[in-house]
């Protein structure tokens, strides 16, 4: 039982999709309910999985190889025999480890509680709640999958009931906004492919070709030794080109010895493209790829109206989890198999972090709509994940996988905090509303938490966040030298920028006298209801404990990260220096 | 954990558990009573903790708080003398603060809250004080700007409070910024956060980290202890509830700042110092004489506060953090005893005004005068206070201002001009404090009840009252801590008061200018007094005050030198920005409306081309179905509907000879019949 848990986590919201299509009509106030059950189910499994990760385990961490990975499945899928090009096989595999632990707890989270808030919707409910559960189960695919192309598959599957969830549910502009988020995405996830065909092009699995060669009978029986052998006879040749196995295994592109040797994507590749290594262009397109997912300035602006569009659950979604693949895809793919891409454009990197810090900020400081400013403000916060990612220390990713988090937490409370008025009233300029403290106590209560909680009013998740990425991007200049110190202290004026924007907005809604621009609102704002607080309360405890006990999340993440950290720093140097010397 | 440990951690805790009782508590009723008798507590905890550490050692409490990296950072409390002494002030002024605001507060419909909120600060000011880790010193030190944040606003009904409230935090996140860069800076050189490694670990050869470092915290002490340019926040926060301004904006909260400077003394390098004494020499000068021209009791001694506060830099500045805390302890009494004598005051002027009373402010001292009359117990209290503001001798305030100013003396003596300077600055404001004082005195507790003279006040005028016993009482209190006696034996034995003594900070000897100091400070004392006096008192110098008040000078005065709107400039650009940034159409949405467009065009192709051809086809299609329909109903129909009915005209041909039970034989018999054909046929 416990082989398929990941199986489950993924399939049991896809089966849910299958069971609401074809449920008969007079189901259909059912359809939320079974939404939540199955969500629910999931929180249950990953909370389970979470509770039986061994965070502080010596070998169980996961990253570098398949075995260390726990409650590891692996199965054959695909293999396509390609004649005289060997074989290409493509492997079911999922796995958890501490990059990817975190996401899949904050998924279920996250899911949850936009399922409750998706009892808003009222109309074409099977539709919206059949897409939603296929995005909750394609997300966790993604953070699931250890294998490119299942990946991959995941990934564009997500993007599909994204588009069609703020399309047809969305405000009055929504088809823009729904095909500017499509497009965007869809650029990124091309550059993607076609790293990732390239990639399988040039990388073998040693484990099957060794078993094609003949030198094991079964993959059970290949030892290290025999890897070992096959990577010898990898270099010098000695393998026919058919009897290679081409691998999408994501940690086998890990290993430079499983490269083909003068393969388009290996170390020894003479291949140029602009002027630079192919090595660096592929890190390069794929960091684009996730980046305009993250998103980094100047490829976030599809966020802001995507935002303002999604109607509230979907926000929640968006902005609490599906940000988040890209910082997961930056490190799970970028950054592991192009550790070399990671060291060279490092400053670039971090430089992109400080601005979109700054300038995610600084916009939000001018935006006049409630939503659009927490959209800003998103990009403001993916900008710290940006640069603790940068700066390849273990403070830094922890920090950014924290920074990721917490920003779920968070901003899935201040996007519902945004729809419980969005609800009430449908409108969200800020200049409609002042003083609401009176009329709406609780809710003031719980902006306010979430509120000081973005801002990273230390006691909160998002303070040891920030913390976190500027201890790591700092020190980096002593450690390996990649990010400059005057960028952290420049960064640190987003902590002033995101107090502004912040308070101001609180000061213009909820504070002073009561007043509305149109009279006839009035009745329509009630105080928040029990559902509401159900969904707010959750949340607003998690990031309170976090922000104190910073550990429970801390001990899950950190093995996984310093054997990151290690293999980034030094690996990537070492395949840096491969690459002059070629 | 031992009996220390216990002692130390209810008399920490209490304060917050008071805070989360109230919290969950439904009604007003009791609020003060939970949160006094809390605060009570924890004063006599923190009276044993005092006696333990002055005598014994420091207590220390530590855990392990997380792990990153390779470093563990752990949650450690440690509790010196420099720790306990304030931890002493801070819980009896709070205690004060109580049991005032359990009257002056008595009626508000958010009296929970407020004293949930008051709870919660004086545990966080706790933090500040204990924590030996800086990022929990951080921790705390910015959730008692979010305890301010919400005091400052507690009237949240009103504009000008919320926008204080807000000002106030976003310029002391300016400051904080600055302590988290030395916090990463410390960090990053030496490897660890705590305060008591780093003062074996700190290298003074590193010295750009350290100027980063000491830049870093100076600005952090900018920023909560209102100095130049960001003191601008202080005089706003006023806008508060008044009990409040005593605690947080007078007394403990804003000396957070000089406590970081005290406590990291050891990592600032000279030039680092010299900045802190300009910072504090320039703020101690503009403050002092920015409180000459208000009106407002409350902006007067907000004023003041901030003037204070640079004195406590500059003791910082020449290397004397001892005279600093001193200060910063003997400050703490006085001005939490003129802040609540202040809202005595304002308190039972809101009684004398009536509805109809235009243009009335109760705290406006131009209304008020010869309150002592009236309330003779505030006026007891008050005036001790305001001796130890100016620096009389035989109060505290003279043995610490001394300390400071002495210390001044003796690094100007050294002839380095910017000392020199700095002392002038120093003695000038210490006139101006003089002065401001005497005026304060004169316009609320002399002179003519201004209010009299309204035109329309008068009328209706009811004559100010004493306030209640849990207002006065707490006012003579502090007074009474204002006393020399509490520091040193002898009044005027400034520089080895026994407080000095236990704090083993780092000092300077003023033995050489110990009599000069004396005379100097007692000089410019008399004055500034003498001035004041002889004005406002003896109505002297009539003409001249005359020509001061429509100066320049006096608007300079009583704007605080226009920083605010510069401020205000540089806010107004900042948003000017944002919005045009926001607004600025980008250029990717160029890109999505081309490719919309162009999708437009192939969908109108789409209609034109390829849809005819579709269109056609379902056309055609819809014609061969209509046909089939048709087919389908007349012909088929027909046919089925011809032979039931040419077999209904068959069975009512055979029905009516025969009877009932023939008409079902004849009916199996057709069906036989059919069968046979059937059978016939296929073979």
């Amino acid at each position: 039982m416990s082989q398929l848990l990941l199986t489950l986590l993924v399939f049991t919201p896809i089966f849910g999709t299958l069971v609401i299509l074809l449920l008969p009509n007079s189901f259909k106030d059912l359809f939320g309910k079974i939404t939540i059950g199955i969500n629910s189910f999931q929180l249950i499994i990953a909370s389970y999985l979470m509770m039986g990760y061994e965070g502080l385990s010596e070998k169980m961490n996961g990253i570098l190889s398949l075995d260390t990975f726990q409650y590891l499945e692996k199965s054959e899928w695909i293999v396509l025999n390609l004649g005289t090009f060997g074989r290409l096989s493509a492997d079911y595999t999922l796995g958890v480890d501490g990059l990817s632990n975190s996401m899949i707890l904050l998924t279920a989270i996250v899911m949850v509680i936009g399922a409750i808030s998706s009892l808003e919707i009222k109309t074409k409910r099977r539709g919206f709640y059949a897409l939603y559960l296929l995005l909750s189960g394609t997300i966790m695919g993604c953070f699931l999958a250890l294998d490119f192309f299942l990946f991959y598959l995941f990934f564009e599957f997500m993007l599909l009931p994204m588009y069609f969830l703020i399309g047809i549910w969305g405000g009055k502009n929504s088809e823009y906004a729904s095909i500017k988020f499509f497009i965007y995405t869809l650029v990124g996830s091309i550059f993607i492919l076609v790293i990732m065909i390239a990639l399988a092009a040039s990388v073998i699995d040693p484990i099957a070709t060794a078993v094609q060669l003949g030198l094991a009978e079964s993959i059970q029986q290949v030892t290290p030794d025999i890897i070992e052998k096959v990577h010898v006879m990898l270099v010098s040749g000695e393998i026919e080109q058919s009897n290679l196995v081409r691998t999408f295994s994501l940690v086998h592109m890990m290993d430079a010895s499983n490269y083909i040797p003068n393969a388009i994507l290996s170390l020894d590749s003479g291949a140029m493209l602009f002027g630079t290594h192919v090595r660096f262009v592929a890190f390069l397109m794929v960091f684009i790829g996730f980046a305009i997912k993250l998103p980094v300035v100047p490829l976030h602006t599809w966020l802001p109206d995507a935002h303002v569009e999604a109607p509230t659950s979907i926000s929640v979604v968006l902005a609490g989890i599906l940000l988040k693949i890209g910082g997961y895809g930056m490190l799970r793919i970028a950054y592991s198999i192009f550790p070399d891409g990671a060291h060279h454009f490092a400053w670039y990197i971090a430089l992109g972090g400080v601005i979109s810090i700054l300038y995610g900020a600084f916009v939000a400081l001018g935006t006049h709509n409630l939503k659009r400013m927490i959209a800003y403000s998103s990009v403001s916060h993916m900008g710290f994940v940006m640069l603790g990612i940068a700066s390849l220390t273990a403070e830094g990713i922890s920090g950014a996988i924290f920074q990721m988090f917490s920003h779920g937490i968070i901003s899935a409370a201040l996007f519902l905090i945004a729809g419980v008025l969005y609800y009430r009233t449908g409108n969200l300029e800020i200049e409609n509303y002042s003083g609401l403290s009176s009329k709406m106590p609780r809710y003031t209560m719980l902006a306010t938490i979430a509120f000081f909680a973005s801002l990273g009013l230390p006691g909160f998740s998002g303070f040891m966040a920030e913390l976190f990425v500027f201890l790591g991007a700092f020190n980096s200049s002593a450690v390996n030298n990649l990010v400059p110190r005057w960028m952290t202290i420049v960064a640190t004026l987003g902590l002033v920028l995101s107090a502004a924007y912040y308070l101001w907005a609180m000061q213009r809604i909820f504070l002073g006298k009561y007043h509305l621009k149109d009279e006839s609102m009035d009745e329509k704002l009630k105080d928040l209801t029990k559902r509401e607080l159900l969904m707010l309360s959750p949340l607003a405890v998690i990031t309170l404990v976090l922000g104190i006990y910073p550990k429970l999340l801390i001990n899950l993440i950190e093995g996984s990260v310093t054997v990151f950290v290690e293999f980034a720093n030094y690996v990537g140097l070492d395949y840096i220096k491969a690459i002059i010397g070629a | 954990m031992n009996f220390l440990e216990t002692i130390t951690s209810i008399t920490l805790l209490s304060p917050l558990i008071g805070a989360l009782i109230l919290f969950f508590r439904k009604e007003n009723l009791y609020s003060d009573k939970i949160a006094t008798t809390l605060i009570g507590l924890s004063v006599v905890g923190n009276l044993c903790v005092f006696y333990y550490t002055w005598n014994y050692s420091p207590i220390v409490l530590q855990d392990e708080w997380f792990l990153l990296g390779q470093h563990s950072f752990k949650a450690t409390l440690k509790i010196d003398q420099l720790s306990s002494m304030l931890l002493t002030m801070v819980s009896i002024v709070s205690l004060f603060v109580h049991i005032f605001s359990s009257a002056y507060m008595q009626g508000d419909p958010k009296y929970k809250k407020y004293f949930t909120l008051l709870g919660l600060f004086t545990f966080s000011m706790f933090g500040v004080l204990v924590s030996d880790n800086l990022i929990m010193l951080y921790l705390f030190w910015e959730l008692v700007g979010f305890c301010s944040y919400m005091l400052i606003g507690f009237w949240r009904e009103k504009n000008e409070a919320v926008k204080a409230a807000k000002k106030a935090f976003v310029l002391n996140r300016i400051g904080d910024a600055g302590f988290m860069v030395a916090i990463i800076t410390l960090y990053s050189t030496f490897g660890t956060v705590s305060i008591e490694a780093l003062s074996t670990e700190v290298d003074q050869l590193q010295i750009l980290p350290l100027y980063i470092v000491g830049i870093g915290v100076t600005m952090a002490a900018m920023g909560k202890s209102a100095q130049l340019p960001l003191s601008v926040w202080l005089p706003d926060a006023m806008q508060g509830p008044t009990p409040v301004s005593a605690l947080i904006h007078a007394a403990t909260m804003v000396a957070a700042g000089i406590y970081l400077l005290a406590r990291c003394f050891f990592v600032l390098p000279a030039e680092i110092q010299l900045l802190i004494g300009i910072i504090g020499g320039l703020t101690a000068f503009l403050g002092a004489f920015s409180a000459l021209s208000q009106n407002d009791i409350k902006r007067i001694l907000a004023y003041s506060t901030i003037s204070q506060l640079g004195y406590m830099m500059i003791g910082i500045g020449v290397g004397d953090p001892e005279a600093s805390v001193f200060h910063l302890t003997t400050h703490a009494f006085f001005k939490a005893g003129l802040f609540l004598g202040a809202g005595s005051i304002i308190h039972s002027m809101h009684q004398v005004s009536c509805d109809i009373c235009k243009g009335f402010d109760p705290q406006d001292i131009r209304w008020m005068g010869n309150l002592k009359q009236y309330m003779p117990k505030t006026f007891i209290g008050f005036s001790i206070c305001l001796a130890g503001l100016m620096g009389l001798p035989f109060t505290s305030g003279f043995l610490s201002k001394d300390a400071i100013l002495s210390s001044l003396l003796v690094k100007a003596s050294t002839g380095s001009w910017e000392w020199i300077f700095l002392a002038l600055l120093g003695f000038t404001a210490a006139a101006f404090t003089a002065f401001y004082s005497i005026r304060l005195l004169y316009q609320v507790f002399f002179g003519k009840l201004g209010i009299a003279n309204h035109k329309v006040c008068k009328d209706c005028l009811v004559l100010p009252k004493e306030v209640n016993v849990r207002m006065t009482m707490p006012v003579i209190l502090l007074g009474a801590f204002t006393l020399w006696f509490f520091y040193a034996l002898s009044p005027f034995e400034t520089s080895h008061t026994w407080l000095q003594n236990g704090l083993s900070l780092a000092t300077v000897d003023t033995e050489s200018v110990h009599t000069l100091g004396l005379f100097l400070s007692i000089g410019v004392v008399v004055l500034g007094a003498g001035g004041a006096y002889l004005i406002y008192f003896k109505d002297a110098f009539a003409s001249l005050k005359k020509q001061l008040k429509s100066s320049s000078l006096h608007k300079l005065s009583y704007n605080f030198a226009y920083l605010d709107k510069g401020y205000k400039l540089g806010v107004k650009t900042t948003l000017f920005t944002a919005n045009k940034l926001e607004n600025i159409p980008h250029a990717d949405e160029y890109f999505v409306g081309v490719t919309i467009h162009t999708s437009e065009f192939v969908r109108g192709f789409d209609d034109k081309v390829v849809d005819f051809f579709v269109k056609l086809f379902a056309v055609v299609n819809v014609v061969f179905g209509h046909m089939l329909a048709w087919f389908d109903k007349v012909i088929v129909d027909g046919i089925v509907t011809l032979f039931t009915k040419v077999l209904a005209i068959f069975g009512d041909v055979f029905r009516k000879p025969q009877g009932e039970r023939t008409q079902s034989m004849i009916a199996w018999s057709i069906f036989l019949l059919l069968i046979m054909v059937l059978v016939l046929w296929f073979i």
